[in-house]
């Protein structure tokens, strides 16, 4: 049976600048969205690949968007460590997204980031999210991470 | 086929076909993998791990070195082995991930890609595994995936160092 990912990208995400400063090679949202799209084919899975900047339709997004895919990608992309209310919140979505109600089905839920968060010298000032249990966290791949994290979704990771 | 040695020199003027070796290094505990906390760590042995990674590696032509110890200092040599000769570590530290200073330092004197990996998600999990001296010094880190997250990682990390040339 063909499985359905969705992708959701945060803040600052659709601005070239942010890829400039992470990577060397020319990355764009939409290059990272063909890279998975092509993917998604090669997988036999269906995919919705979404960016906004608007912190709140991205925890709106977290909450609500997982019940209707069988694996969740996240990246938070940028300030959504502005406010202890603001990680609160996204932390409390991602959390509803890996345990959803009552006899619903667990789904994996992977957060990628195209830098490695925990390296002083190349860190953004992002911090991360997968410290909620049974979150995947790929990060510093670059778009390979998205791929990676296809990947492990289209064969049903063990957590 | 070239020796991996002679692939060292000049790393940036390689060509696609060029063979590229990754060495997998896993710390301690992993070879109880199948038997230990399955819950955690699922059903597979390390050598089923192993068995993948180099089927997966020889789709591309690619050298896996796939090492398991138990000991520090073993780890550390590995890593050092590894320099000019290898051109990605992916290293599973285990419980040296959270204590080895030594294991930090020797991949910042490694010159090639490093990629950390968990099978568990250890930001998860108990608090005195939080702090990761790997991933200080490593290029990516790959957590909470499954035991399924190796074999997919070395056509990634292949990709990865294709797109680096």
């Amino acid at each position: 049976m063909s499985k359905s990912v969705l992708i959701l990208n945060g803040p600052g995400l659709a601005d070239a600048a942010y890829y400039g400063r992470l990577s060397d090679t020319p990355l764009t949202l939409a290059s990272i969205h063909d890279a998975c799209a092509a993917l998604a084919a090669e997988l036999d899975m269906s995919l919705e690949f979404r960016q906004t900047d608007d912190r709140d339709e991205m925890t709106q997004w977290l909450t609500s968007g997982s019940d209707a895919c069988d694996g969740l990608i996240v990246n938070p992309g940028e300030g959504v460590s502005t406010t202890p209310q603001l990680t609160r919140r996204y932390l409390a979505a991602i959390q509803s997204a890996v345990d959803p109600a009552p006899g619903a089905r667990r789904k994996p839920v992977i957060e990628v980031r195209l830098g490695n968060i925990f390296r002083p010298a190349r860190a953004t000032g992002e911090s991360g999210y997968a410290t909620v249990p049974g979150v995947g966290l790929v990060c510093g791949l670059g778009q390979f991470g998205y791929l990676l994290a296809m990947r492990a979704i289209a064969r049903d990771v063990a957590r | 086929m070239q020796s991996p040695a002679t692939l060292h020199g000049n790393p940036k003027r390689g060509h696609r076909n060029l063979n590229k070796r990754i060495d997998i290094l896993n710390g301690p505990n992993l070879n109880l993998l199948g038997s230990r906390e399955p819950d955690i760590y699922g059903n597979e042995t390390l050598d089923d791990i192993a068995a993948r990674c180099r089927a997966s590696g020889e789709d591309l032509g690619l050298d896996v070195v796939f090492r398991q110890s138990n000991h520090e200092g073993q780890l550390v040599d590995w890593i050092q082995e590894a320099i000019g000769v290898a051109d990605a570590i992916v290293i599973n530290a285990a419980a040296y991930t959270h204590t080895s200073i030594a294991i930090h330092d020797a991949l910042l004197a490694y010159n090639g890609l490093v990629v950390e990996l968990h099978i568990s998600n250890p930001h998860g999990r108990e608090h005195f595994r939080h702090t990761s001296f790997v991933a200080t010094a490593a290029d990516a880190v790959v957590a909470g995936l499954g035991p399924g997250a190796y074999d997919l990682l070395v056509p990634i990390v292949y990709n990865v160092l294709i797109d680096r040339q």
